[in-house]
C-alpha cells in the first residue's frame, strides 16, 4: 500500500476513475495526491470537463453527420436484393 | 404477400438503426478512413450485412454494441481488400504510427512530475459547438494506434468498456492504458490549439 503516489499514477487513476467504480486504497491516495498537487488536481478537472462538453453537446458538422442520401441508398438496396420497389 | 412483408419489415428494421445508430456507425467509420464517401459506403454494407446476419443480437449484446461488432468487420474487409488493390481510389484506414510511447514521456518529466503546460483556465470562447467538434476531430485524428476509436466509442458514443473490448477485441486492462493515453494527448491537444472542454459559448 502507497499512500505517496506519483503524479503518473494518479492521471492513470483518475482516468480510471472515468471508466469504472473506483475505490479502495488507490482512491483514497489519489484524493490525498490531488489535494496536494495542484497540476493534477488542474488535469483531472479538465478531464472531467471534456467528459461533460462532449456529453453536453450534439457531435456537429459534415463530419459527424451520416448523409440523408444513405438512407435512401440503403432502402434501395434492400429493395434489388429483393427485387421488389418499396 | 409473405415477400412484401418480409421487404417491409427489412426497411423498418434498418430505418429505425439509420435513426437510432446511422450517425454513431458513421463517425465511427469516418475517423477510421478519413473519407466521407468510403465512410457511407461502409455503414451502408454495416445494414445490409445486419439485414443478412442470422445472428442478430441477444441479451448479452446490445443492438448498438452488435451494429459497431459488424462495422468493425466490414472495416477490416475494407482494408484487407485494399491492401490488395492496385486502385488509388482504395481508401484504406490510416496506418498510424503506434509508436506513442510516448505521450506520457512527452507530458511528464523524469521525475513523474508535469512538465509545463499552460493551464485552460477561463474558457476561451470559442463558440459554438461545431468548432469545438472541429477541434475534438482533429486532435483524435491525430492519436497514435486505435486510441481515437477506443475513445469515441467510449467517451462519444458511451459503450460500456465491455462492450468496447468486445467490439475491438481488447483487453480490458488495454483499454484503460489506451483511453489514459488518450485523454493525455487529447487535453494536449486541445490546450494547442487554444481550446479548452470549459469553453462554452
Amino acid at each position: 500500500m502507497n499512500l505517496m503516489l506519483g503524479c503518473r499514477d494518479v492521471a492513470r487513476n483518475v482516468s480510471r476513475a472515468q471508466d469504472e467504480d473506483f475505490r479502495g486504497w488507490a482512491r483514497m491516495a489519489t484524493r490525498l495526491h490531488l489535494f496536494l498537487c495542484p497540476p493534477c488536481r488542474a488535469y483531472a478537472r479538465d478531464i472531467a470537463a471534456l467528459h461533460r462538453r462532449i456529453g453536453s453537446t450534439k457531435p456537429d458538422g459534415l463530419e459527424q453527420r451520416l448523409s440523408t442520401d444513405v438512407r435512401q441508398r440503403v432502402h434501395d438496396a434492400i429493395d434489388n436484393e429483393d427485387g421488389t420497389p418499396s | 404477400m409473405e415477400e412484401k412483408w418480409e421487404a417491409d419489415r427489412r426497411h423498418a428494421a434498418v430505418e429505425r438503426w439509420l435513426v437510432a445508430h446511422g450517425d454513431a456507425l458513421y463517425r465511427y467509420a469516418f475517423l477510421q478512413l478519413r473519407h466521407r464517401e468510403s465512410a457511407e459506403d461502409v455503414v451502408q454494407e454495416t445494414l445490409l450485412g445486419a439485414l443478412r446476419s442470422t445472428h442478430p443480437p441477444d441479451g448479452r449484446a446490445s443492438e448498438k454494441t452488435w451494429l459497431f461488432a459488424i462495422l468493425k468487420h466490414k472495416l477490416a474487409d475494407r482494408a484487407r481488400a485494399c491492401r490488395h488493390s492496385p486502385l488509388d481510389q482504395c481508401v484504406a484506414p490510416d496506418d498510424k504510427d503506434d509508436v506513442d510511447a510516448n505521450i506520457e514521456d512527452i507530458v511528464f518529466r523524469d521525475n513523474g512530475r508535469w512538465r509545463d503546460q499552460a493551464p485552460w483556465g477561463d474558457p476561451v470562447r470559442h463558440g459554438e459547438a461545431q468548432a469545438f467538434w472541429r477541434h475534438l476531430s482533429a486532435c483524435l485524428q491525430a492519436l497514435p494506434g486505435n486510441q481515437g476509436e477506443i475513445f469515441v466509442l467510449r467517451e462519444v458514443e458511451g459503450l460500456s468498456l465491455e462492450d468496447i473490448c468486445q467490439i475491438t477485441g481488447v483487453s480490458t486492462t488495454n483499454a484503460y492504458v489506451l483511453l489514459h493515453r488518450a485523454r493525455l494527448a487529447l487535453r494536449r491537444c486541445l490546450t494547442d490549439a487554444g481550446f479548452g472542454p470549459d469553453s462554452d459559448p
